[in-house]
């Protein structure tokens, strides 16, 4: 069935596509500028000012062989592979659990729970305690688990989830019972499938977050074998960084040519895996997965 | 307690899986809040919480009592406002005129281009902000060609906050969005299929239909995004002000992290971030029973 | 991150009140066996210090991977287990080991970070005072400090501890940080180089002129200049990360942002400021603070400059555009108002580095512990750190250590600073400094010896002072406000925001904020140290 458009919702349809695209020459334009700018002439991108559209002089792959020289790349990107994979996995099904179960209105106590949950959104007992609890108390330091199991969950996550989760029917939820499913099964086996999409975003919330994330390695790592891919290229980036010189003379001349160059190609080294990883879940949020009616 | 009891009984299958759950915010949320005591005490670490010396509110009559107290809560206020008006409908915007687009092509390559910006670190997102507009960037040379001043428009006091949530928004749009998106593909087709039938244009679908389809969403992270509101973190701040912009620029979080670089004082942050922590409960119980009362969800 | 650094610096700078009473430690001085390396019977010191580098391409990635520390290890039995925190996050991870009570057999750096001076580490029980030692295990560490008396009482605390073995510059060190012009555009000026206030005026002004030069003198007021090379000809500070603003004139501390003559020099940075004369972007240039940014020096922006005496002979090569690969930059003495002038701000001669050691209270081997870190102080130990092993990093020509090809013209193309961070290492004690001379250029060594001491001597800065922790509290709760109060009005008056008929108000307003309080502990501390 074809319907006639009337003017002003072509109008609208021609504003639309006209606007999203100069939206997403803004998004683009300084992420080119980027890319453009990692393969630029080191002396000409020094004194280049404004947006690079084009690589600067030669092209120059020299500021990619300085980064991934580093012998401790390779350990990084495993190690952060590790984190992304088993942290994503242990943080969504604590997440799953904690939102189907606080998504259930037989139980009566869940707001209370929900309270005592959302409650350390907005306190915290910030780092020196955590690092004690964690240190003497679980014992987690210097292991890989330091990195994952502290920030495995996320308040916010959880409460995204229970929404979605809370607008399956309860119907369904009903009739698998009078059949006798056990509430893990309830759980893996209608609430989740119903709720691909949102489990898709909180999925790639976790994994960007993990990926991006270097702070309890810094604190937890006792030796850099451990380290993920972050925390070893914030260190090249602050040894290009002429804003964190030390008073000492001689620590100065450390100084290089090369230091906006490999800024720019630490950026792309770092950012281009997990964009990569994005259009495998993106295809979750254009299929339309949920079924069912929206909350009533 | 009783009916607690009675509550866990009869739903012993749900409270087995919140057990874990239970357990670690209990071991990584809770145990380490013993240390806000660190807000009534000179702090060492050596001394720990229980070593160190006890000095009462002292901490917080340094901060209320500071010439900058005013100024701070203003910035901070207004930056997170300003945040909030703009930066919280502009995702939902972005989603639903996404939503419009029938070419799939062109959709999912606005969607995944909207998406990069949030992967570069906020460092370079800064560095990039100060360099657009320095005073012979590309933002700078646009304004000039519109005929707007030559000047370093990051080191206007009165710029300041404009280039912050444009920045913010810039950022984080597409990610954000996501959300959005996904809670857009779970309504159901066939609620547009009957209302077109029954005759209903664009903007009523768009009213009676998605909007509502949208609305615990967005109502959810509303409510998620008022507990936040003095949250204004220092990293950003730090990396774009400078001493033209101080007077705008500077919030609570960069105060208390400049007063720690000056003292390394855990007592004196401590007690800022947890009269921050206090005020954003507040915000967060308030706009929590708001929208009970007006729209029926809440997060408890 | 400078500020930081320089106020743990000041921090946990010694002073002492009086002599130490002859304590026990002279007659237990027999008793103690004596201890030759390298040990029979091999141990393992854990240590906690920070990065050599964390250059990847150096593939340095903890101590033991540098040549001179396996050296010696060799020559010593001894194998130290380092605890390296991710760089950058040092202070942070220092504080959280602190915290964790657990703390390594050697703690190096700790002058650094230890909040609120060694004095307190020692009665907080993480670290032992080596008093007992200076006698017999760290004989020649208390000989190299004791060449020298105000070492000496440096290298003390207030309460006549020994916390650390400390670097001790050897020889002196020159000032490393000073003015610079570029001579090529002074010669096509057809213009002398400048010597008064005046004389810099006009030929800031050619520059302009001539070069169209955004920012013929680049400096950054607040933040930068750190040793006062541009303010020191007005008698006053700036708030940069060494001085902040605090000078001992002849024993009186001054806090200069509140002193006439910070209002003159403001007064004539706000005439330059309005005449294109510095960076009018100056504010919002936070990346500049000991040496200015690539768009200012290399893109022929500007004429003059503060500058690292080792940056001189490279400046072309880091990094300037075509137009400016001539340009020749020479070091150039401090401004001054009137010829003649003998300036007493700059930085420092300071005998006494930066490192130190310390033995924590949990080392089982205090008595090895403090015997290996007395070699440093012998000269042929010394070299073994700071030159590598003989004949392969270095040779010996009349008597002095020469750095071989290998360091020189590394083989493997990398610079001469990152071959010394490769193969070598620094060992506490002797801080042989100056070996980085063999690798300074003519004009970096002429900065260092000739030019920026010819006008300049240290009589005004502020000696390494120890606050009590009550006075530490107080003095930086005040400071903190005044010195974004400072900040913040410095720009403003330079930009002509503020006029100087505002001068007393700002002034009024600071001493309401409590910085004649702050003065008083920069005094007090300031006694106790030239009381000795």
């Amino acid at each position: 069935m074809k319907i006639k458009q009337s003017p002003s919702r072509i109008a609208f349809l021609v504003f639309n596509y006209l606007f999203l695209a100069l939206l997403g020459f803004l998004f683009i334009a300084p992420v080119w500028h980027v890319v453009m700018a990692s393969f630029s002439d080191a002396a000409s991108l020094t004194s280049h000012t404004g947006i690079v559209w084009w690589p600067l002089g030669e092209f120059n792959i020299g500021g990619y062989k300085i980064v991934l020289n580093s012998p401790s790349i390779s350990t990084g990107y495993l190690n952060t592979a590790f984190y992304v994979i088993v942290g994503t996995l242990i943080s969504l099904l604590l997440t799953t659990m904690g939102a189907y179960a606080l998504s259930r209105n037989t139980m009566k106590y869940r707001n209370v729970i929900m309270l005592f949950l959302s409650f350390t959104m907005l306190f915290n007992g910030g780092m020196i305690p955590t690092y004690m609890v964690v240190k003497n108390i679980v014992h987690l330091y210097d292991t890989r688990w330091a990195v994952i199991i502290p920030s495995a969950i996320s308040v916010f996550n959880l409460i995204i989830l229970r929404t979605a989760f809370s607008q399956v029917p309860e119907s369904l939820v009903e009739s698998a019972k009078l059949d006798g499913a056990s509430e893990w099964t309830i759980m893996f086996r209608i609430i989740v499938p119903l709720s691909k999409a949102t489990i898709a975003v909180i999925l790639l919330y976790y994994a960007v977050g993990i990926w991006n994330s270097w702070f309890p390695a810094m604190i937890y790592l006792k030796g850099r074998d451990k380290y993920p891919l972050q925390l070893i290229l914030r260190e090249i980036l602050l040894l290009n960084d002429t804003g964190v010189m030390t008073t000492s003379a001689d620590a100065v001349k450390n100084v290089q040519l090369e230091r906006k160059l490999v800024k720019y190609c630490t950026i792309i080294v770092s950012t281009l895996p997990i964009m990569c990883f994005y259009p495998f879940i993106q295809k979750y949020f254009t299929k339309g997965v949920m079924i069912g009616a929206v909350k009533g | 307690m009783k009916s607690f009891i009675l509550d866990i009984k009869r739903n012993k299958g749900l409270y087995i899986i919140l057990i874990p759950v239970i357990l670690w915010f209990i071991i990584f949320a809770y145990l380490p809040m013993f240390g806000l005591i660190m807000a009534f005490e000179d702090y060492t670490p050596k001394g720990g919480f229980l070593g160190s010396k006890m000095v009462g509110f002292k901490h917080f009559m340094d901060f209320f009592n500071s010439v900058y107290f005013g100024r701070l809560l203003r910035n901070t206020f207004l930056i997170s406002f300003y945040n909030l008006i703009f930066g919280f409908p502009a995702p939902i915007i972005f989603a639903l005129l996404l939503n419009e687009v029938s070419n799939k092509v062109f959709k999912k390559t606005i969607q995944t281009v909207s998406y990069l910006p949030y992967f570069i670190s906020l460092v370079i997102v800064c560095g990039l902000v100060a360099d657009f507009t320095a005073s012979d960037g590309p933002i700078t040379e646009l304004i000039v060609s519109l005929g707007g001043k030559r000047q370093n428009y990051l080191g206007q006091a009165k710029y300041f906050r404009t280039i912050y949530v444009l920045s913010d928004m810039w950022q984080g749009i597409g990610f954000s969005s996501i959300i959005y998106l996904a809670a857009l593909a779970g309504i159901d087709q066939e609620l547009y299929e009957a209302a077109q039938l029954d005759g209903a244009g664009h903007i009523q679908r768009l009213i009676h239909i998605t909007l509502p389809g949208l609305s615990t969403t967005i109502i959810t992270l509303l409510i998620l995004r008022m507990g936040t509101m003095l949250a204004v973190g220092y990293e950003k701040i730090i990396l774009l002000y400078s001493s033209n912009t101080l007077k705008t620029a500077d919030v609570i979080s960069s105060y208390v992290y400049r007063k720690g670089l000056e003292e390394f004082n855990y007592g004196y942050s401590a007690a800022v971030g947890l009269f921050n922590s206090v005020i954003n409960m507040a915000l967060l119980i308030i706009s929590n029973k708001l929208s009970r009362k007006f729209t029926e969800t809440s997060l408890f | 991150m400078k500020t930081k650094k320089t106020l743990a610096l000041l921090l946990s700078a010694t002073l002492c009140t009086g002599l130490l009473p002859v304590t026990a430690a002279m007659a237990e001085e027999s008793e103690k066996p004596e201890i030759t390396f390298p040990l029979e019977e091999p141990i393992t010191l854990t240590a906690w210090r920070v990065s050599p580098t964390s250059d990847p391409k150096l593939g340095i990635t903890t101590f033991n991977d540098i040549e001179a520390v396996q050296a010696w290890e060799e020559a010593t039995n001894i194998h130290i287990e380092w605890q390296i925190p991710a760089s950058g996050q040092e202070q942070t991870n220092f504080n959280l080991m602190i915290s964790s009570g657990d703390y390594p057999d050697l703690i190096w750096d700790i002058g650094q970070y230890y909040v609120g001076g060694l004095d307190k580490a020692i009665s907080d029980g993480v670290i032992i005072p080596l008093n007992d030692y200076m006698d017999n295990y760290l004989s020649d560490y208390n000989a190299l400090i004791s060449q020298n008396d105000f070492v000496y009482r440096d290298c003390k605390t207030d309460e006549g501890n020994f916390p650390a073995v400390y670097f001790i510059n050897t020889p002196d060190q020159g000032p490393w940080y000073g003015m610079v012009i570029r001579q090529d555009w002074l010669d096509e000026c057809g213009l002398e180089a400048p010597v008064t206030y005046d004389d810099w005026h006009d030929v800031l002004t050619a520059f302009k002129e001539k070069y169209d030069a955004k920012a013929p003198l680049a400096l950054n007021p607040n933040a930068g200049d750190v040793f006062n090379v541009f303010s020191a000809g007005y008698g006053v500070g700036v708030l940069g990360a060494s001085g902040r603003g605090f000078i001992n004139v002849d024993g009186t501390v001054k806090f200069s942002p509140i002193e006439d003559g910070y209002r003159d020099y403001l007064s004539m940075l706000h005439d330059w400021y309005e005449e294109g004369l510095i960076d009018p972007d100056f504010y919002s240039n936070t990346s500049f603070v000991y040496v200015p940014t690539d768009d200012l020096w290399a893109t022929g922006n500007a004429g003059a400059w503060p500058d690292i005496y080792s940056l001189i002979d490279m400046r072309p090569y880091m990094g300037a555009d075509e137009e400016n690969q001539d340009m020749n930059v020479v070091p150039i003495p401090a401004p001054v108002k009137e010829e003649g002038d003998q300036l007493h701000l700059r930085q420092y001669n300071f005998t006494r580095g930066t490192g130190t050691c310390a033995i924590s209270t949990s080392c089982e081997y205090a008595d090895i512990a403090a015997a290996y870190l007395n070699l440093g102080s012998q000269e042929k130990w010394a070299w073994l750190a700071y030159y590598g092993v003989e004949g392969d990093t270095y040779t010996v020509e009349d008597g002095k250590p020469v750095y071989t090809d290998k360091i020189l013209n590394n083989p493997d193309g990398l610079s001469a600073n990152d071959a010394m961070i490769k193969f070598c290492f620094r060992s506490a004690g002797m801080y042989i400094w100056d070996r980085e001379l063999q690798t300074a250029g003519p004009k970096a060594l002429q900065a260092i010896n000739e030019v920026w001491p010819s006008n300049a001597d240290g009589d005004y800065m502020m000696p390494n002072i120890t606050m009590t922790s009550e006075e530490a509290n107080r003095y930086s709760t005040i400071m903190g406000d005044v010195n974004t109060y400072v900040q913040e009005n410095t720009t403003a008056f330079i930009l002509g925001d503020k006029d100087f008929d505002e001068w007393e108000d700002y002034v009024e307003t600071l001493k309401d904020m409590g910085v004649e309080e702050a003065i008083s502990y920069q005094q007090a501390a300031l006694d106790r140290f030239n009381e000795r």
